[in-house]
């Protein structure tokens, strides 16, 4: 019954974190002198933002250092509007649906060099978010399965045959 | 020249919302924000090992660098 009660909360949040965004975001682009056109999606865990507009380098920064910072702003503020259900992952002129697809190659080049040689495979060492498309990646997979060694910012997963 | 946008990113992450003033000193080449916030909020600029006060350097100064200028931002105590 509270489960029920939480799905329903999440489901509320979900809708008001939306309305949010699509007001919030375009505002906060203006003010630094850009349009932007926002597009939300929910997907399993988190709300895909992706937003477009015409120079979206600065954006996105050295290594999406500057993108990374945009949504740690974001979810810090959902998180102080008490929308805590609710994360966010940003995308700026499709930046890290790119990222994606070469995180998903490097999982399946690794489990397939597990399978031809036999041997475990460690992976470079990568971010919490890096890390976790390398495990969902792979997850299913009958030959392997994954799982991360050594601390922060060393943290790499380590591929492996499955027993 | 971002003071309006951190304004109104500050104003979303502190309680006295009235609290807050922005500083801004536009030099030729450098830019210098001061953020000041009520004290009981002042936490919530700079977050768990400064991290939101760093993600807002990074994004002005991302926007500023655009413009050809360095900028520096910095909290205060009301």
């Amino acid at each position: 019954m509270s489960n029920g009660n939480n799905q329903k909360n999440t489901k509320m949040q979900e809708v008001q974190v939306k309305d949010f965004l699509m007001e919030f975001i375009p505002e906060l682009f203006k003010n630094m002198g850009e349009d932007v056109h926002v597009r939300v999606s929910k997907e399993i865990d988190t709300m895909f933002v992706s937003v477009e507009l015409d120079d979206p380098a600065v954006y996105i920064g050295k290594s999406g250092e500057c993108l990374a910072s945009l949504q740690f702003i974001i979810n810090m503020i959902l998180q102080r509007k008490e929308w805590n259900a609710v994360r966010i992952t940003l995308d700026i002129g499709g930046y890290k649906r790119r990222q994606i697809d070469i995180l998903k190659n490097i999982a399946q080049n690794a489990a397939l060099k597990v399978r031809r040689f036999g041997r475990p495979v460690e992976l470079q060492p990568m971010s919490a978010f890096a890390r976790r498309i390398i495990h969902t990646t792979l997850k299913d997979n009958p030959s392997v399965f994954t799982h991360s060694i050594d601390e922060e910012p060393r943290r790499r997963v380590v591929v492996d045959l499955r027993k | 020249m971002f003071k309006d946008t951190l304004l109104y990113i500050v104003k979303q992450l502190v309680d006295n919302q009235d609290k807050v003033v922005i500083n801004e000193l536009v030099g030729e080449q450098h830019l210098t924000y001061e953020i000041k916030v009520d004290p009981s909020d002042l936490g919530k600029v700079i977050g768990k090992q400064g991290r939101t006060i760093n993600a807002l350097r990074v994004l002005i100064r991302a926007v500023s660098n655009k413009h050809g200028k360095k900028a520096e931002v910095n909290v205060i105590e009301a």
